[in-house]
Protein backbone atom coordinates (compact mmCIF):
# COMPACT_ATOMS: atom_id res chain seq x y z
CA UNK A 1 0.00 0.00 0.00
CA UNK A 2 1.21 3.49 -0.85
CA UNK A 3 0.32 6.47 1.31
CA UNK A 4 0.54 9.84 -0.36
CA UNK A 5 1.28 12.47 2.30
CA UNK A 6 0.44 15.97 1.17
CA UNK A 7 1.03 18.78 3.66
CA UNK A 8 -0.81 22.00 2.95
CA UNK A 9 -1.18 25.41 4.49
CA UNK A 10 -4.35 26.89 3.13
CA UNK A 11 -3.73 25.31 -0.27
CA UNK A 12 -7.25 24.15 -1.04
CA UNK A 13 -7.17 25.50 -4.58
CA UNK A 14 -3.89 23.72 -5.29
CA UNK A 15 -5.25 20.48 -3.83
CA UNK A 16 -8.31 20.73 -6.03
CA UNK A 17 -6.03 21.14 -9.02
CA UNK A 18 -3.66 18.30 -8.23
CA UNK A 19 -5.22 15.63 -6.00
CA UNK A 20 -7.11 14.05 -8.86
CA UNK A 21 -3.85 13.43 -10.70
CA UNK A 22 -2.28 12.02 -7.53
CA UNK A 23 -5.17 9.57 -7.12
CA UNK A 24 -4.92 8.53 -10.78
CA UNK A 25 -1.18 7.95 -10.54
CA UNK A 26 -1.57 5.95 -7.32
CA UNK A 27 -4.33 3.87 -8.88
CA UNK A 28 -2.15 3.18 -11.92
CA UNK A 29 0.58 1.76 -9.67
CA UNK A 30 -1.68 -1.26 -9.15
CA UNK A 31 -1.78 -1.63 -5.39
CA UNK A 32 -3.68 -0.20 -2.45
CA UNK A 33 -3.30 3.47 -1.73
CA UNK A 34 -4.49 6.34 0.39
CA UNK A 35 -4.07 10.08 0.39
CA UNK A 36 -3.29 11.79 3.69
CA UNK A 37 -3.64 15.55 3.52
CA UNK A 38 -1.96 17.22 6.48
CA UNK A 39 -3.66 20.50 7.24
CA UNK A 40 -0.73 22.46 8.61
CA UNK A 41 -2.80 24.92 10.62
CA UNK A 42 -4.56 26.57 7.73
CA UNK A 43 -8.00 25.01 8.27
CA UNK A 44 -11.05 25.43 6.06
CA UNK A 45 -10.06 22.71 3.62
CA UNK A 46 -13.68 21.52 3.27
CA UNK A 47 -14.46 18.61 1.00
CA UNK A 48 -11.45 17.58 -1.04
CA UNK A 49 -11.56 15.77 -4.36
CA UNK A 50 -11.00 12.02 -4.13
CA UNK A 51 -10.72 9.85 -1.06
CA UNK A 52 -8.37 12.11 0.90
CA UNK A 53 -8.02 11.75 4.64
CA UNK A 54 -7.24 14.99 6.48
CA UNK A 55 -4.87 15.11 9.45
CA UNK A 56 -5.31 18.52 11.01
CA UNK A 57 -2.51 20.11 13.04
CA UNK A 58 -3.64 22.66 15.63
CA UNK A 59 -1.15 25.26 14.43
CA UNK A 60 1.22 25.84 11.56
CA UNK A 61 4.46 24.01 12.26
CA UNK A 62 6.06 23.92 8.87
CA UNK A 63 6.71 21.45 6.11
CA UNK A 64 8.88 18.90 7.97
CA UNK A 65 6.69 18.47 11.03
CA UNK A 66 3.60 18.28 8.81
CA UNK A 67 5.11 15.49 6.72
CA UNK A 68 6.18 13.72 9.90
CA UNK A 69 2.62 13.93 11.21
CA UNK A 70 1.30 12.55 7.94
CA UNK A 71 3.84 9.72 7.96
CA UNK A 72 2.84 8.85 11.48
CA UNK A 73 -0.82 8.73 10.48
CA UNK A 74 -0.20 6.87 7.23
CA UNK A 75 -0.88 3.17 6.92
CA UNK A 76 0.99 2.34 3.75
CA UNK A 77 4.23 0.45 3.35
CA UNK A 78 5.46 3.26 1.16
CA UNK A 79 5.25 7.01 1.54
CA UNK A 80 4.71 9.26 -1.44
CA UNK A 81 5.64 12.69 -0.09
CA UNK A 82 4.19 15.52 -2.15
CA UNK A 83 3.81 19.26 -2.08
CA UNK A 84 0.28 20.47 -2.74
CA UNK A 85 1.46 22.24 -5.92
CA UNK A 86 2.82 19.10 -7.61
CA UNK A 87 1.01 17.53 -10.54
CA UNK A 88 1.75 13.85 -11.19
CA UNK A 89 1.59 12.01 -14.44
CA UNK A 90 -0.35 8.76 -14.47
CA UNK A 91 2.82 6.66 -14.69
CA UNK A 92 4.83 8.61 -12.09
CA UNK A 93 4.09 6.54 -9.02
CA UNK A 94 4.45 3.21 -10.83
CA UNK A 95 7.86 4.22 -12.22
CA UNK A 96 9.05 5.19 -8.75
CA UNK A 97 7.52 2.14 -7.09
CA UNK A 98 9.32 -0.13 -9.57
CA UNK A 99 12.62 0.77 -7.88
CA UNK A 100 11.52 -0.99 -4.68
CA UNK A 101 12.08 -3.17 -2.79
CA UNK A 102 15.80 -2.49 -2.62
CA UNK A 103 17.51 -2.72 0.76
CA UNK A 104 20.14 -0.18 -0.32
CA UNK A 105 17.60 2.38 -1.52
CA UNK A 106 16.03 4.98 0.75
CA UNK A 107 14.09 7.05 -1.76
CA UNK A 108 13.30 7.50 -5.44
CA UNK A 109 12.83 10.99 -6.86
CA UNK A 110 11.18 11.71 -10.19
CA UNK A 111 12.19 14.28 -12.72
CA UNK A 112 10.60 17.45 -11.30
CA UNK A 113 9.86 19.98 -14.00
CA UNK A 114 9.93 23.31 -12.23
CA UNK A 115 10.51 27.00 -12.81
CA UNK A 116 12.75 26.90 -9.73
CA UNK A 117 15.30 24.68 -11.47
CA UNK A 118 17.94 26.30 -13.64
CA UNK A 119 18.16 23.15 -15.76
CA UNK A 120 14.41 22.63 -15.67
CA UNK A 121 14.54 19.55 -13.41
CA UNK A 122 14.64 19.88 -9.64
CA UNK A 123 15.02 16.17 -9.07
CA UNK A 124 18.76 15.50 -9.50
CA UNK A 125 21.25 16.96 -7.02
CA UNK A 126 24.95 16.60 -6.30
CA UNK A 127 27.19 18.19 -3.70
CA UNK A 128 30.76 19.38 -3.52
CA UNK A 129 32.82 21.16 -0.90
CA UNK A 130 33.89 24.63 -1.90
CA UNK A 131 35.46 27.24 0.34
CA UNK A 132 34.57 25.27 3.47
CA UNK A 133 30.94 24.56 2.69
CA UNK A 134 28.94 22.00 0.79
CA UNK A 135 27.49 23.52 -2.35
CA UNK A 136 24.54 21.81 -4.01
CA UNK A 137 24.08 21.81 -7.76
CA UNK A 138 21.52 20.39 -10.13
CA UNK A 139 22.30 17.25 -12.09
CA UNK A 140 20.45 16.07 -15.16
CA UNK A 141 20.65 12.60 -16.67
CA UNK A 142 18.77 10.36 -19.04
CA UNK A 143 18.98 7.29 -16.79
CA UNK A 144 18.49 6.77 -13.06
CA UNK A 145 21.43 7.96 -10.99
CA UNK A 146 22.30 8.60 -7.34
CA UNK A 147 21.20 11.96 -6.05
CA UNK A 148 22.14 13.77 -2.85
CA UNK A 149 18.68 13.94 -1.34
CA UNK A 150 15.01 13.35 -2.07
CA UNK A 151 13.70 16.77 -3.01
CA UNK A 152 10.84 17.42 -0.60
CA UNK A 153 8.24 18.27 -3.18
CA UNK A 154 7.99 14.72 -4.53
CA UNK A 155 9.58 11.39 -3.65
CA UNK A 156 8.70 7.82 -2.79
CA UNK A 157 10.31 5.90 0.07
CA UNK A 158 9.52 2.99 2.38
CA UNK A 159 7.66 4.41 5.32
CA UNK A 160 9.74 2.27 7.69
CA UNK A 161 12.97 3.77 6.38
CA UNK A 162 11.55 7.26 6.77
CA UNK A 163 10.50 6.58 10.34
CA UNK A 164 13.76 4.78 11.11
CA UNK A 165 15.68 7.88 10.09
CA UNK A 166 13.44 9.87 12.44
CA UNK A 167 11.68 11.58 9.59
CA UNK A 168 12.40 15.22 8.96
CA UNK A 169 14.39 16.97 11.68
CA UNK A 170 12.11 19.48 13.40
CA UNK A 171 15.14 21.71 13.92
CA UNK A 172 14.80 22.73 10.27
CA UNK A 173 11.15 23.76 10.61
CA UNK A 174 9.34 25.53 9.11
CA UNK A 175 10.99 25.03 5.70
CA UNK A 176 14.16 24.54 3.64
CA UNK A 177 17.02 22.05 3.95
CA UNK A 178 15.04 19.43 5.90
CA UNK A 179 15.10 17.30 2.75
CA UNK A 180 18.86 17.78 2.27
CA UNK A 181 19.36 16.78 5.90
CA UNK A 182 17.14 13.70 5.52
CA UNK A 183 18.86 12.50 2.37
CA UNK A 184 22.33 13.11 3.81
CA UNK A 185 21.46 11.16 6.94
CA UNK A 186 20.22 8.32 4.74
CA UNK A 187 23.48 8.33 2.76
CA UNK A 188 25.38 8.36 6.06
CA UNK A 189 23.58 5.15 6.88
CA UNK A 190 24.47 3.67 3.54
CA UNK A 191 21.02 4.23 2.02
CA UNK A 192 20.95 5.70 -1.45
CA UNK A 193 18.53 8.09 -3.06
CA UNK A 194 17.93 7.71 -6.78
CA UNK A 195 16.86 10.31 -9.30
CA UNK A 196 14.58 8.43 -11.70
CA UNK A 197 14.10 10.54 -14.85
CA UNK A 198 11.60 8.11 -16.40
CA UNK A 199 9.17 9.20 -13.70
CA UNK A 200 8.14 12.82 -14.02
CA UNK A 201 5.99 15.44 -12.37
CA UNK A 202 5.42 19.19 -12.52
CA UNK A 203 6.05 21.56 -9.64
CA UNK A 204 4.42 24.98 -9.62
CA UNK A 205 7.31 26.19 -7.47
CA UNK A 206 7.19 26.92 -3.73
CA UNK A 207 3.68 28.26 -4.02
CA UNK A 208 2.95 28.29 -0.27
CA UNK A 209 6.24 29.97 0.63
CA UNK A 210 5.81 32.62 -2.02
CA UNK A 211 2.30 33.36 -0.81
CA UNK A 212 2.91 33.35 2.91
CA UNK A 213 6.57 34.16 3.66
CA UNK A 214 8.48 37.34 2.96
CA UNK A 215 11.66 37.30 0.94
CA UNK A 216 13.70 38.35 3.99
CA UNK A 217 12.18 35.57 6.08
CA UNK A 218 12.91 33.01 3.39
CA UNK A 219 16.50 34.23 3.15
CA UNK A 220 16.94 34.11 6.93
CA UNK A 221 15.49 30.62 7.31
CA UNK A 222 17.28 29.29 4.25
CA UNK A 223 20.63 30.54 5.54
CA UNK A 224 19.91 29.35 9.07
CA UNK A 225 19.13 25.86 7.85
CA UNK A 226 22.13 25.81 5.55
CA UNK A 227 24.30 26.47 8.61
CA UNK A 228 22.35 23.98 10.66
CA UNK A 229 22.79 21.29 8.02
CA UNK A 230 26.56 21.62 8.24
CA UNK A 231 26.58 21.73 12.04
CA UNK A 232 24.40 18.63 12.32
CA UNK A 233 25.74 16.50 9.51
CA UNK A 234 29.39 17.05 8.67
CA UNK A 235 31.49 14.42 10.30
CA UNK A 236 34.99 14.76 8.80
CA UNK A 237 37.09 16.82 11.24
CA UNK A 238 38.78 18.75 8.43
CA UNK A 239 35.38 19.48 6.82
CA UNK A 240 33.94 20.64 10.12
CA UNK A 241 36.97 22.84 10.82
CA UNK A 242 36.75 24.36 7.34
CA UNK A 243 33.00 24.93 7.68
CA UNK A 244 33.45 26.64 11.05
CA UNK A 245 36.08 28.84 9.45
CA UNK A 246 33.59 29.62 6.67
CA UNK A 247 30.88 30.56 9.19
CA UNK A 248 33.43 32.77 10.96
CA UNK A 249 34.00 34.46 7.62
CA UNK A 250 30.26 35.10 7.33
CA UNK A 251 30.21 36.50 10.88
CA UNK A 252 33.05 38.85 9.98
CA UNK A 253 32.17 39.93 6.46
CA UNK A 254 28.53 39.16 5.65
CA UNK A 255 26.49 42.35 5.28
CA UNK A 256 22.93 41.06 5.00
CA UNK A 257 21.23 41.20 8.41
CA UNK A 258 18.87 38.33 7.65
CA UNK A 259 21.87 36.06 7.01
CA UNK A 260 23.61 37.13 10.20
CA UNK A 261 20.38 36.55 12.08
CA UNK A 262 20.05 33.10 10.51
CA UNK A 263 23.66 32.32 11.40
CA UNK A 264 23.06 33.18 15.05
CA UNK A 265 19.82 31.20 15.15
CA UNK A 266 21.49 28.13 13.68
CA UNK A 267 24.18 28.00 16.37
CA UNK A 268 21.52 28.61 19.03
CA UNK A 269 19.30 25.80 17.67
CA UNK A 270 22.19 23.39 17.38
CA UNK A 271 23.30 24.16 20.90
CA UNK A 272 19.75 23.70 22.19
CA UNK A 273 19.34 20.27 20.58
CA UNK A 274 22.76 18.74 19.90
CA UNK A 275 22.74 16.20 17.15
CA UNK A 276 24.57 12.90 17.54
CA UNK A 277 26.51 12.04 14.45
CA UNK A 278 26.80 8.29 14.40
CA UNK A 279 29.36 6.17 12.68
CA UNK A 280 29.24 5.98 8.95
CA UNK A 281 31.01 6.96 5.78
CA UNK A 282 32.96 10.18 5.63
CA UNK A 283 31.48 13.28 4.03
CA UNK A 284 33.86 12.88 1.14
CA UNK A 285 32.79 9.25 0.69
CA UNK A 286 29.11 10.25 0.68
CA UNK A 287 29.62 12.86 -2.01
CA UNK A 288 31.72 10.38 -4.01
CA UNK A 289 28.87 7.86 -3.84
CA UNK A 290 26.36 10.49 -4.92
CA UNK A 291 28.60 11.41 -7.82
CA UNK A 292 29.06 7.76 -8.90
CA UNK A 293 27.09 6.45 -11.87
CA UNK B 1 25.23 40.67 16.68
CA UNK B 2 28.19 39.73 14.40
CA UNK B 3 30.58 39.82 17.40
CA UNK B 4 28.32 37.51 19.44
CA UNK B 5 27.95 35.11 16.54
CA UNK B 6 31.69 35.09 16.04
CA UNK B 7 32.15 34.25 19.69
CA UNK B 8 29.69 31.39 19.30
CA UNK B 9 31.52 30.09 16.27
CA UNK B 10 34.96 30.35 17.83
CA UNK B 11 33.67 28.69 20.98
CA UNK B 12 32.33 25.83 18.86
CA UNK B 13 35.62 25.68 16.97
CA UNK B 14 37.57 25.51 20.23
CA UNK B 15 35.20 22.89 21.57
CA UNK B 16 35.62 20.77 18.44
CA UNK B 17 39.37 21.45 18.36
CA UNK B 18 38.87 23.03 14.91
CA UNK B 19 41.50 25.60 15.78
CA UNK B 20 43.87 23.09 17.31
CA UNK B 21 47.28 22.65 15.67
CA UNK B 22 46.08 19.69 13.56
CA UNK B 23 43.05 21.41 12.09
CA UNK B 24 43.69 25.14 12.25
CA UNK B 25 44.89 25.07 8.64
CA UNK B 26 41.49 23.72 7.56
CA UNK B 27 39.73 26.34 9.68
CA UNK B 28 41.90 29.07 8.18
CA UNK B 29 41.36 27.77 4.67
CA UNK B 30 37.59 27.77 5.16
CA UNK B 31 37.74 31.26 6.65
CA UNK B 32 40.04 32.64 3.96
CA UNK B 33 38.36 31.04 0.95
CA UNK B 34 34.84 31.82 2.11
CA UNK B 35 35.81 35.38 3.11
CA UNK B 36 37.12 35.85 -0.43
CA UNK B 37 33.80 34.67 -1.88
CA UNK B 38 31.75 36.83 0.50
CA UNK B 39 33.82 39.90 -0.21
CA UNK B 40 33.69 39.18 -3.93
CA UNK B 41 29.93 38.90 -3.64
CA UNK B 42 29.77 42.17 -1.70
CA UNK B 43 32.13 43.86 -4.09
CA UNK B 44 30.39 42.51 -7.16
CA UNK B 45 27.65 45.16 -7.14
CA UNK B 46 30.30 47.83 -6.65
CA UNK B 47 32.48 46.30 -9.36
CA UNK B 48 29.42 46.03 -11.57
CA UNK B 49 28.68 49.67 -10.78
CA UNK B 50 32.28 50.62 -11.57
CA UNK B 51 32.14 48.64 -14.80
CA UNK B 52 28.86 50.31 -15.63
CA UNK B 53 30.25 53.74 -14.82
CA UNK B 54 33.36 53.04 -16.89
CA UNK B 55 31.17 51.97 -19.77
CA UNK B 56 29.00 55.04 -19.27
CA UNK B 57 32.12 57.19 -19.08
CA UNK B 58 33.49 55.72 -22.29
CA UNK B 59 30.09 56.15 -23.87
CA UNK B 60 29.92 59.76 -22.67
CA UNK B 61 33.45 60.47 -23.93
CA UNK B 62 32.53 58.97 -27.28
CA UNK B 63 29.30 60.94 -27.22
CA UNK B 64 31.13 64.19 -26.39
CA UNK B 65 33.64 63.52 -29.16
CA UNK B 66 30.83 62.73 -31.53
CA UNK B 67 28.90 65.80 -30.44
CA UNK B 68 32.02 67.97 -30.78
CA UNK B 69 32.53 66.68 -34.31
CA UNK B 70 28.87 67.20 -34.98
CA UNK B 71 29.08 70.71 -33.53
CA UNK B 72 32.04 71.55 -35.76
CA UNK B 73 30.18 70.11 -38.71
CA UNK B 74 27.11 72.13 -37.79
CA UNK B 75 29.21 75.28 -37.41
CA UNK B 76 30.75 74.66 -40.83
CA UNK B 77 27.34 74.00 -42.20
CA UNK B 78 26.09 77.15 -40.50
CA UNK B 79 28.86 79.19 -42.07
CA UNK B 80 28.18 77.59 -45.40
CA UNK B 81 24.48 78.30 -45.01
CA UNK B 82 25.24 81.91 -44.03
CA UNK B 83 27.45 82.31 -47.08
CA UNK B 84 24.78 80.69 -49.17
CA UNK B 85 22.25 82.98 -47.56
CA UNK B 86 24.33 86.02 -48.45
CA UNK B 87 24.75 84.71 -51.96
CA UNK B 88 21.04 84.08 -52.19
CA UNK B 89 20.34 87.57 -50.83
CA UNK B 90 22.66 89.07 -53.42
CA UNK B 91 21.09 86.94 -56.09
CA UNK B 92 17.69 87.93 -54.77
CA UNK B 93 18.59 91.62 -54.95
CA UNK B 94 19.98 91.09 -58.42
CA UNK B 95 16.85 89.25 -59.44
CA UNK B 96 14.72 91.98 -57.93
CA UNK B 97 16.65 94.61 -59.84
CA UNK B 98 16.38 92.54 -62.99
CA UNK B 99 12.71 92.06 -62.24
CA UNK B 100 12.20 95.78 -61.79
CA UNK B 101 14.16 96.41 -64.94
CA UNK B 102 12.12 93.85 -66.82
CA UNK B 103 8.94 95.33 -65.38
CA UNK B 104 10.04 98.76 -66.61
CA UNK B 105 10.94 97.25 -69.95
CA UNK B 106 7.57 95.51 -70.02
CA UNK B 107 5.81 98.75 -69.24
CA UNK B 108 7.89 100.52 -71.90
CA UNK B 109 7.11 97.80 -74.40
CA UNK B 110 3.46 97.96 -73.51
CA UNK B 111 3.51 101.72 -74.01
CA UNK B 112 5.40 101.27 -77.23
CA UNK B 113 2.97 98.59 -78.25
CA UNK B 114 0.06 100.86 -77.49
CA UNK B 115 1.76 103.66 -79.45
CA UNK B 116 2.41 101.33 -82.36
CA UNK B 117 -1.16 100.14 -82.21
CA UNK B 118 -2.33 103.74 -82.20
CA UNK B 119 0.02 104.50 -85.11
CA UNK B 120 -1.23 101.43 -86.89
CA UNK B 121 -4.80 102.51 -86.38
CA UNK B 122 -3.90 105.99 -87.49
CA UNK B 123 -2.13 104.65 -90.64
CA UNK B 124 -5.06 102.39 -91.33
CA UNK B 125 -7.39 105.31 -91.06
CA UNK B 126 -5.02 107.38 -93.22
CA UNK B 127 -4.82 104.55 -95.70
CA UNK B 128 -8.60 104.36 -95.71
CA UNK B 129 -8.66 108.11 -96.36
CA UNK B 130 -6.12 107.76 -99.16
CA UNK B 131 -8.08 104.91 -100.59
CA UNK B 132 -11.28 106.95 -100.41
CA UNK B 133 -9.48 109.89 -101.93
CA UNK B 134 -8.04 107.63 -104.60
CA UNK B 135 -11.46 106.25 -105.31
CA UNK B 136 -12.82 109.86 -105.51
CA UNK B 137 -9.94 110.88 -107.82
CA UNK B 138 -10.46 107.88 -110.00
CA UNK B 139 -14.16 108.71 -110.24
CA UNK B 140 -13.36 112.36 -110.99
CA UNK B 141 -10.78 111.30 -113.51
CA UNK B 142 -13.25 108.94 -115.10
CA UNK B 143 -15.83 111.72 -115.25
CA UNK B 144 -13.27 114.15 -116.63
CA UNK B 145 -12.14 111.61 -119.16
CA UNK B 146 -15.73 111.03 -120.21
CA UNK B 147 -16.22 114.77 -120.46
CA UNK B 148 -13.04 115.18 -122.52
CA UNK B 149 -14.06 112.36 -124.72
CA UNK B 150 -17.44 114.04 -125.10
CA UNK B 151 -15.69 117.39 -125.85
CA UNK B 152 -13.35 115.71 -128.31
CA UNK B 153 -16.30 113.95 -129.95
CA UNK B 154 -18.17 117.32 -130.08
CA UNK B 155 -15.06 119.01 -131.49
CA UNK B 156 -14.70 116.25 -134.00
CA UNK B 157 -18.35 116.58 -134.91
CA UNK B 158 -17.97 120.41 -135.13
CA UNK B 159 -14.85 120.07 -137.31
CA UNK B 160 -16.65 117.58 -139.47
CA UNK B 161 -19.67 119.91 -139.71
CA UNK B 162 -17.44 122.91 -140.46
CA UNK B 163 -15.54 120.96 -143.11
CA UNK B 164 -18.84 120.12 -144.72
CA UNK B 165 -19.94 123.78 -145.19
CA UNK B 166 -19.67 125.13 -148.69
CA UNK B 167 -17.14 127.60 -149.62
CA UNK B 168 -19.41 130.48 -149.37
CA UNK B 169 -20.19 129.70 -145.90
CA UNK B 170 -16.61 130.03 -144.91
CA UNK B 171 -17.52 132.85 -142.59
CA UNK B 172 -19.88 130.51 -140.77
CA UNK B 173 -17.21 127.88 -140.83
CA UNK B 174 -14.72 130.30 -139.26
CA UNK B 175 -17.23 131.24 -136.57
CA UNK B 176 -17.83 127.66 -135.76
CA UNK B 177 -14.08 126.98 -135.53
CA UNK B 178 -13.70 130.05 -133.29
CA UNK B 179 -16.52 128.80 -131.04
CA UNK B 180 -14.90 125.40 -131.03
CA UNK B 181 -11.53 126.87 -130.06
CA UNK B 182 -13.17 129.01 -127.34
CA UNK B 183 -14.96 125.93 -125.99
CA UNK B 184 -11.71 123.93 -126.03
CA UNK B 185 -9.94 126.75 -124.25
CA UNK B 186 -12.64 126.78 -121.55
CA UNK B 187 -12.30 123.07 -121.06
CA UNK B 188 -8.51 123.28 -120.91
CA UNK B 189 -8.21 126.41 -118.76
Amino acid sequence: MISAVVPTWGGRARLERNLGGVAASLEAAGEGWEIVVVDDGGGALGDLPGPARVVALPENRGYGPAVNAGAAAAQGEYLLVLNDDVRLETETVAALRARFPDPTLFAAVPSIRSPLAVCGDEGGKAGSFEAGLMEIREVTAEAAHPTLYPVGCCFLCPRAAFLDLGGYDDAFAPFFFEDVDLGYRAWARGLRTLHVPEAACDHEGSATLTERRTLDERERVSFRNRVLFHLRNLRDPERRAASLGAWAAFALFEARPERLEGLAQAFARDAAAPHRRGRGPSDAAILDRVASR
Amino acid sequence: MPRDVLEEILSAALHEKAIAPDSVADFAAGLRDRARLILEERLRPLQDRVDTLEKENAWRAASIESLTDENARVLDENRRVKDENERVKDENARVREEHARLMDEARRLKDESRALQDECRRLKEEMEGVRAEWRTSVAAHDRLLAHHRSVVRGAADSLLDASALPFWKRGQARARLADLAAALRRDTA
